[in-house]
């Protein structure tokens, strides 16, 4: 242990204690932050369906996928309705 | 349990028995640097809730690769740093620092700073300016290496080696003063001495009885 670590023992035995009230306020806070982050994420998505409504549009007017792209992502239909190619020659950029 | 295990378990559950073990671990380490820095027990209050609130929102951040008593560190000192900057803005424009830090910076070698004693590295240390007494601690009692005071207040490793050096060489300039200052008032002491031991063998009964003589 060198001059510093001692001189700092030193102080820490010597400093007085935090008083609660810090602790107190540091959960405070940390609790605020978390409940805003709660009601961000509860009530984000209605705000932003809200808005989208204001603005004239609404969620069926979304764009739906092309039949390319719903070949392309298989993943979205149900395991055993998977669709094949309609033709083996046609041209497929992913074949080769 | 571990600092890392115990980090784990609160970004995981927001458990407050977390947060209580984390913030009594540190608590008092963290009061203490900020008291030695900002040499103001209410200031020290206010920066310790501001650097755990600091911590605590950001503990996601805390990568593992160096301990997180060295990141907690960082952390203090980069903030009391920045506190004491602000502070320095607004009091004076004109400081005597500069006068005190010479053109060519001698290298002055680690014993020499490391062969004083508490005290004396105290009131080094008490009359050094805060940033300089900030990267002397991290290098010394933390053992902080210069990539990590690097990254912790996000400077370029030569400009900490450079700090280091221009505060290793104020050290010695204030601990020269100090001991010359020592030695004035020692021989001062020993003058006053002297003349009193001279007055009163002047002023012994069997010296003023010859001198009636």
């Amino acid at each position: 242990m060198n001059n510093f670590q001692r001189l700092m023992e030193e102080e820490e035995r010597n400093a007085p204690q935090p008083p609660p009230l810090v602790q107190n306020n540091v959960a405070g806070t940390l609790g605020m932050f978390r409940f805003i982050g709660q009601i961000v994420e509860m009530y984000l998505p209605q705000f932003s369906n809200m808005l989208l409504n204001m603005v004239g549009g609404s969620e069926s007017e979304m764009p739906q996928p092309t039949d390319t792209e719903r070949r392309i992502m298989p993943h979205d239909e149900p395991l055993g309705h998977r669709r094949r190619p309609s033709n083996p020659n046609s041209d497929n950029p992913i074949k080769r | 349990m571990s600092d890392v295990e115990v980090i784990n378990t609160y970004l995981h559950s927001q458990a407050s028995v977390c947060f209580s073990l984390l913030y009594s671990r540190y608590s008092t380490k963290v009061f203490s640097k900020c008291l030695t820095l900002l040499k103001d027990e209410a200031l020290a209050q206010d920066a310790m809730q501001e650097i755990f609130t600091k911590i605590f929102l950001n503990l996601s951040r805390f990568g593992g690769k160096s301990k997180f008593s060295t990141w907690v560190y960082s952390i203090t000192y980069n903030f009391c740093i920045d506190f004491i900057r602000k502070n320095k803005k607004h009091n004076n424009l004109f400081s005597d620092e500069m006068e005190k830090t010479p053109d060519v910076v001698e290298e002055v070698e680690d014993h020499e700073l490391l062969a004083m004693e508490v005290k004396q590295l105290k009131k080094v240390l008490d009359n050094i300016p805060s940033s300089d007494k900030a990267i002397l601690l991290m290098k010394y009692q933390e053992e902080m290496s210069i990539r990590e005071i690097a990254t912790a207040l996000d400077k370029t490793e030569s400009a900490i080696k450079m700090k280091i050096k221009r505060a290793k060489a104020k050290a010695k300039i204030v601990k020269n003063e100090l001991q010359n200052g020592l030695l004035v008032s020692t021989v001062y002491l020993l003058i006053q001495l002297l003349q009193y031991s001279f007055l009163v063998d002047l002023f012994t009964p069997s010296s003023i009885t010859e001198m009636i003589n």
